[in-house]
């Protein structure tokens, strides 16, 4: 069951007897409920008080069920605990090995949503519902087999009976999901269209298409009322089919009481309170189809938690691969993500004490180069080499010691801006901090938020995406690592920003540097620049024989210089426009 | 009130007390003191929302070990220090509280509880705040006025009870008038002056008669909704305070006393009154939501009504089971006599599960056509919001609107309301029956329920405290998860362990661990207590005892076997049935808030363009967001036709906001906006929306792709264009090649098979302005530099847009413009310097700052 997969080992002994209390425990309801055929048949004799000694044994079963019944919420106490604290560990556990490749905006939700909601939610349910769930769903066998000894064929009808209830339920239970999820997908859409709809109503109203007739808008409204409609398809004979299974097993049941009593077998009394026991047979299924929403929305818990203990993780060496020289290499490498090609045997060596920079339009891969040196993400072939040895063949620490790593989106912890930087190096002194925070222009952040402990918000949220990245250029700083891995920012860059960027150049200037560059000045002094282009390394080299070369790499030199220098002014040769046919009814244009 | 009962019932549900030491007594005026206390336990880092109070247990100057409870507002609560002050009113005849912070000296100590934070949480952007009550009230008033915008409009209404009183300190606020009234139960209620109060949001607080007079008066008299009314009884006359009579003048006469200097102007209350003209019935934008509901009620009660029915016929067949067991009981097995019943229950059984089936359907078709009507007016209303609107934060609301409340609203159209009705109606008919078949069986049905309401408010007890906590936890859990997997990369890269997420974790396991698992014996017990089998034993117990002391036929047990049981199971499903009722309430008038949110105005909107080359002329143009926050102040601009217009200045200075209102983002406060066409002007807000949509196009940094094909996000302007057309467009805005290299071309769709890059959905956006083909265009230069790898194609697509049209470009690189044929240098909302480039770098000015840091900058 799923409750097992969430426990630890240790704790999942615990559910053996824990299950086993529960059917004890729903065999002393059993009893209370089979004691009241002797007990009002002694009620309604000619003696009443021979009810007495069946009233007595009722009270004790009664009471002997609170003790056990108190005594396995307790329990469930236990287990809920035991699940939450082993839940927590390996959820962080699991999402420290991942691969951040994995993380996209809807995983990364999700991942949440399991940290956050999940596991707290699965302590509520296993501590509120697992004990009445269980004898719940033990209790109608248990007076099935009660009446077996009491009165056989009725025992023998609910017997049959059972399946037939929990198949009714869990179906009726299917249909309705089944209906809540497409009714659930079609509003979604709706709701989906109709923010785009409101994201894009400069481009719509200049089209003059606000409507909701023939329009995508329209049509997702339109299809959401009948899909509306088409859930009670599925609803309907769901909640039917739980309900007719009820009725149709407590008519039969009426009716072998009722062929017994007609043929003698039993006397009145006897079939009115068997007819009683037949009610308390049907009761616990009630409190079950009541129960269902809570029990499905745990269960959706629980599927959140695992989807996430699904994901692969990482490998880790058996022993530790040694450092050598700080190269970084990479050998016919390939990767994909999401079925996507992202690099296609990609090679090149950054020799140590040089700086590479990794030039190339967007979307090119260039930024899962970084990400492949830093183990982010796993290479699917080839090799990529740092140090002289596979990244696969180090310890996390070993690796991530010999680099310092400015990402292009910034990530800050919650805490003030020194705990910030520190977290690169905990044991640098105050004046080593210091120094690397103004030499990335950090202060001037500091001045403007009042103080170095000052907090940086939810993810850094109190600071600009430039500010951000300065924090960060500030950590590798303070880190001094033997290789810097930088990608810079494409966007937001201030003149601080791009003073920060340089002096981590400079800095770093004796060490070997992979740098994502954008800026020019960054190419300009580059010792080698590898040309990406839709994943593959298409030029390599110095820039002055690239640009001499008169290749791709020459041809984005030339395109961003003349970039630098364009001016926005009227066009004379103004062909367009004369070339395109005229524009439709009663508009006037500028010629 | 004393002590006894309602301290008992407080601490019962969750009030836990906090002694405090008095640190420090000042007299602000001789009958207004602040108490500064030491309270660590109090004040210990939790959430005090604005205008919270806590209850303090004032000692009875009479009687020893009798107390008084009294509301008092935090005042500057330092969770580092663990202080607080409390401010109160020294008042002959003076109530517990009062005496005893009349007699309070340093050391002393009181004990205070937190019940129900009394929190400030006004509706989105009234149209302003209408802040009363009487001394007592005005340090929650301060702390309200403190977290007010200063550009609300506020009116402030105090009483006075004393001639001192007007000289208690009020918080400054820009945008306050204060009046004073004087004491008297109705007089607050008859120092409300008469205006349009519509959209406005009250908050009262004064003496419980006052209160009561003054809501009754707010809603009757001026309008006000009782749900836009706060309202607190800080004490009660006659009651709390024992006055057998009132001091002072009497009702509603006004208090002439020197006005202090730091007081604002005293304004005579009957001159205000007087001069009010009649209003027209004022309007509530809160109210919408309830009228959206509306048009639901009759068919929601129908609804509950046929549920309570059903619910009956769900009782009946076993009543009449009952009634079959008693005949079997009496002799009478004989078919002839017991068929009737048997037919009966199975006939009643099928009707009310055919019924009930019909219920359903009904309130689904019911519910598909409130939800299509409810979508189609939010899009209808959509369109008709200025474009300005449409900001991130309003995203925000749609979504909340569409995704959140719409599904809220379904299910209590579809599921709410049945469930509630059959919960309350069941048990209520079973209880009734029982009593009728025998009333102290019947009564003894309440036994478990009483032991389950005893047993659940103690373990309540310190809840209120710990639910505080609990959200915080909830709080920092979910923050401490967002932040660990955002942050993942780094983590990794700095050997991080997730510490503080565990940390976090753990302190929250521990927290619900040391909160839940004390209190499980007690929670089971409440359980227990109202499961089957409790009842069954309460049953046959109870009945054994009546049968044998002869007060009850045998067979009168049956009725209480068949149908006992279920009363107790219903309560929870009441309990909570409530909520989603409530929820749905909250969503229908966040919905409601939505649907009124003021249109642009079209009612002028009836020309058509001029013929010929079009120009703009900005009027003396001035618009703020909020009234008396000015962003742009008397911007005179002209564009010329065929010209180029660059907005150049420092960040803030309003550029963006005056580039977005040739298109009606948002209508201008003051001047105009017009359309020149050689002799012909046409105030923008004349033109027909269409008209003005299609003679002004905006390009602007951020980028709106639908989730078409490419071809249609090309010819969302212009959906009759030719394909040539649309290549012609995309070829001119240097991304033809790029849709060729997708999967399917121009048939294929964006975010499915066409990802773009930030500069490629730049150019298709282009193009998309290009085959718009308006005379007029708003360009941000940003545009071009967003994607630096493909800056130079971002660039030769604008150059092909620019062509010769009329053009309003926001530029942030200096050089970009310069040969603008107008160079407009805007700072803190107005055009300080233009002319062309030459001509502006000749003299001193803004824009030969800007040019020189640029040159540095560069160099």
């Amino acid at each position: 069951m799923i409750v097992a997969a969430l426990l630890p080992a240790e704790a999942r002994a615990r559910l053996v007897p824990f299950a086993l209390l529960a059917v004890v425990a729903a065999a002393l309801r059993a009893a209370s409920a089979l004691l009241l055929v002797p007990l009002l048949g002694g009620l309604f004799s000619q003696s009443p008080r021979a009810a007495l000694p069946w009233l007595g044994a009722l009270a004790v079963s009664v009471a002997a069920g609170w003790i056990l019944e108190r005594h396995l919420v307790i329990r469930s106490f236990d287990l809920g605990f035991a699940m939450m604290g082993s839940m927590n560990q390996r959820l962080v556990d699991h999402l420290m090995a991942v691969q951040i490749g994995w993380f996209g905006a809807e995983r990364q939700a999700q991942a949440k949503r399991a940290l956050a909601g999940a596991v707290p939610e699965l302590f509520a349910s296993t501590v509120n519902l697992a004990t009445q769930a269980s004898i719940c769903v033990a209790l109608p066998p248990a007076i099935a087999i009660g009446l077996l000894f009491v009165a056989w064929p009725l025992g023998l009808v609910a017997l049959a009976a059972v399946p037939l209830l929990f198949g009714a339920l869990l179906l009726g239970g299917r249909l309705m999901r089944r209906a809540e999820a497409d009714f659930a997908a079609a509003s979604g859409e709706v709701a989906a269209r109709t923010e785009e709809f409101a994201r894009s109503q400069l481009m719509l109203r200049a089209a003059g298409r606000t409507g909701t007739s023939g329009t995508p808008l329209g049509d997702a409204i339109a299809t959401q009322r009948r899909s509306g409609l088409r859930i009670l398809w599925f609803a309907l004979p769901g909640t039917l089919a739980f309900s007719l299974a009820m009725q149709a097993t407590l008519l039969a049941m009426v009716a072998v009481l009722a062929l017994m009593f007609t043929q003698g077998t039993d006397d009145a009394v006897r079939t009115v309170a068997l007819i009683v026991v037949a009610l308390r047979f049907l009761e616990p299924l009630n409190t079950l189809s009541e129960l269902f929403p809570a029990l499905e929305s745990t269960r959706a818990a629980a599927g959140r938690v695992l989807s996430v203990l699904d994901v692969p993780t990482q490998t880790k060496p058996e022993r530790d691969a040694r450092p050598g020289p700080a190269a970084v290499a990479f050998r016919n490498v390939c990767f994909a993500a999401d079925g996507k090609r992202v690099l296609e045997n990609v090679s090149f060596v950054v020799p140590a004490g040089t700086m590479t920079a990794i030039v190339g339009p967007s979307g090119s891969g260039k930024s899962t180069i970084l990400s492949l040196v830093a183990r982010l993400l796993d290479a699917d072939a080839g090799e990529v080499e740092v140090c002289r040895h596979d990244v696969r063949g180090y310890r996390p620490d070993t690796l991530m010691e010999q680099l310092a790593v400015v990402f292009q989106n910034v990530q800050l912890f919650e805490g003030g801006i020194a705990e910030n930087i520190r977290i690169a190096r905990p044991q640098a002194s105050d004046a080593d901090l210091q120094a690397a925070a103004s030499a990335a222009g950090v202060d001037e952040i500091v001045a403007r938020l009042g103080s170095w402990d000052a907090p940086v918000g939810e993810g850094g949220g109190a600071l600009s995406g430039g500010e951000r990245q300065r924090v960060s250029i500030a950590r590798a700083l303070l880190k001094q690592a033997p290789i810097l891995l930088l990608d810079e920012a494409t966007s937001g860059l201030d003149t601080l920003n791009e003073a920060a960027v340089a002096t981590a150049l400079s800095r770093f200037s004796h060490c070997t540097v992979l740098v994502v560059a954008h800026r020019l000045e960054t190419i300009a002094h580059a010792d080698q620049i590898v040309f990406v282009e839709a994943g593959r390394v298409v030029e390599s080299g110095f820039r002055e024989s690239l640009v001499a070369a008169g290749g791709r790499f020459a041809a984005y030199w030339h395109h961003r210089r003349d970039a630098q220098r364009w001016q926005m002014q009227h066009s004379h040769a103004g062909a367009l426009r004369d070339r395109m046919a005229s524009p439709a009814g009663g508009r006037t244009s500028v010629t | 009130m004393a002590r006894g009962f309602q301290k008992t019932m407080m601490t019962a549900l969750g009030a836990t007390d906090h002694v405090m030491t008095v640190l420090s007594v000042t007299d602000l005026t001789p009958g207004f003191r602040r108490i500064r206390f030491s309270a660590p336990t109090m004040i210990d880092g939790r959430e005090t929302p604005t205008a919270s109070y806590v209850r303090l247990w004032a000692p009875d100057p009479k009687e020893p070990g009798k107390v008084h409870q009294r509301g008092y507002t935090l005042v500057e609560p330092d969770a580092a220090t663990g202080q607080v002050s409390f401010d109160f009113v020294l008042h002959e005849p003076m109530g517990p509280a009062s005496a005893w912070a009349a007699a309070a000296k340093p050391g002393d100590t009181i004990t205070a509880s937190y019940y129900m934070f009394h929190k400030f949480e006004p509706p989105e952007d009234p149209e302003g705040y209408l802040l009363m009550g009487d001394p007592a009230a005005i340090p929650a008033i301060n702390a309200i006025l403190g977290v007010l915008p200063p550009e609300a409009r506020v009116v402030i209404i105090l009483q006075a009870h004393a001639p001192g009183d007007a000289a208690i300190p009020v918080t400054t606020h820009p945008g306050a008038d204060v009046l004073w009234t004087g004491p008297g139960t109705g007089a607050l209620a008859g120092a409300v002056p008469h205006r349009d109060w519509s959209n406005w949001y009250a908050w009262v607080a004064a003496e419980g008669a006052a209160i009561k007079e003054l809501r009754a008066t707010l809603n009757r008299v001026h309008g006000f909704p009782l749900s836009d009314i706060k309202h607190a009884a800080y004490w009660m006359r006659g009651k709390a305070m024992r006055l057998r009579k009132e001091a002072g003048p009497s009702a509603g006469e006004t208090v002439t006393r020197d006005q202090p200097t730091t007081q604002p102007p005293f304004v005579p209350i009957a001159a205000a009154n007087a001069a009010a003209p009649a209003a027209p019935r004022p309007r509530w934008r809160s109210q919408r939501g309830v009228e959206l509901l509306g048009s639901l009620r009759w068919k929601l009660r129908a609804a509950g009504a046929l549920q309570g029915l059903i619910s009956l016929m769900q009782l009946a067949p076993l009543v009449l089971m009952a009634e079959l067991g008693r005949r079997l009981l009496a002799g009478e097995g004989r078919w002839e006599v017991l068929s009737p019943l048997i037919l009966w229950a199975i006939a009643l059984y099928g009707a009310a599960a055919t019924l009930s089936a019909g219920l359903m359907l009904w309130l689904h078709a019911v519910d598909a056509q409130f939800g299509h009507t409810l979508r189609v007016s939010i899009v209808t209303k959509l369109a008709r919001l200025p474009l300005g609107w449409f900001t991130d934060r309003n995203a925000a609301t749609v979504h909340q609107a569409v995704q959140e409340d719409a599904g809220r609203l379904h299910y209590m159209v579809t599921h709410a309301v049945p469930d509630v009705v059959a919960g309350i109606v069941t048990p209520l008919a079973v209880i009734l029956y029982l009593f009728a078949v025998d009333a102290a069986l019947a009564a003894m049905l309440f036994l478990p329920l009483i032991a389950f309401v005893a047993l659940y408010i103690l373990m309540m007890r310190g809840v209120a405290d710990k639910l505080v906590e609990f959200a915080n936890w909830t709080k920092r859990a979910n923050a401490a998860a967002s932040a660990f997997v955002e942050a993942l990369p780094v983590v990794r890269v700095f050997g991080g362990d997730g510490r503080a997420l565990r940390a976090v974790l753990d302190g929250q396991a521990a927290f619900l661990n040391g909160w839940q698992r004390p209190m499980a014996g007690r929670k089971v017990a409440s359980q227990l207590a109202i499961q089957p089998p409790t009842f069954l034993l309460l049953i046959t117990a109870a009945g054994c005892w009546r049968v044998l002391s002869g007060g009850m036929a045998p067979a009168d047990l049956l009725p209480f076997l068949f149908l006992g049981t279920v009363f107790g199971a219903q309560i929870m499903t009441v309990m909570y049935g409530f909520v989603p009722l409530r929820e749905a309430k909250q969503a229908a008038r966040r919905i409601g808030l939505l649907l009124e949110e003021p249109e642009l105005d079209r009612s002028r909107s009836s020309r058509e363009l001029p013929p010929g080359p079009l120009g703009l002329r900005f009027d003396g143009v001035s618009f703020g967001y909020r009234p008396g926050k000015p962003v742009l102040r008397d911007v005179d601009l002209v564009l010329k036709p065929g010209t180029m217009t660059a907005l150049v200045g420092p960040s803030g200075a309003g550029k963006s906001t005056l580039a977005g209102l040739p298109g009606r983002f948002h209508d201008v406060t003051d001047g105009a906006i017009r359309i020149v066409s050689g002799e012909t002007e046409i105030d923008i807000r004349q033109l027909k929306p269409e008209a003005l949509q299609r003679a002004v196009g905006f390009v602007f940094q951020d980028v709106r792709l639908i989730k078409e094909t490419l071809r249609e996000n090309i010819a969302l302007a212009r959906p009759g264009a030719t394909m040539a057309e649309i290549e012609a467009a995309a070829r001119a805005a240097r991304i033809h090649e790029r849709i060729l290299a997708a999967p399917r071309g121009y048939d294929s769709v964006v975010g499915e098979d066409a990802r773009l890059s930030g500069g490629e959905a730049q150019r298709l956006s282009i193009a998309r302005a290009l085959l718009a083909d308006p005379p007029m265009l708003v360009l941000d230069e940003a545009t071009a530099f967003a994607d630096p790898e493909s800056e130079h194609l971002v660039q030769q697509a604008l150059s092909a847009l620019v062509g010769r049209r009329t053009v309003l470009v926001v530029a942030h690189r200096l050089h970009t413009v310069t040969h603008a044929d107008c160079i407009a240098v805007m700072q803190a909302g107005r055009i300080v310097q233009s002319g062309r480039h030459q001509e502006l770098l000749a003299r001193p000015g803004l824009y030969r700052d800007l040019w020189q840091a640029g040159e540095r900058k560069s160099a």
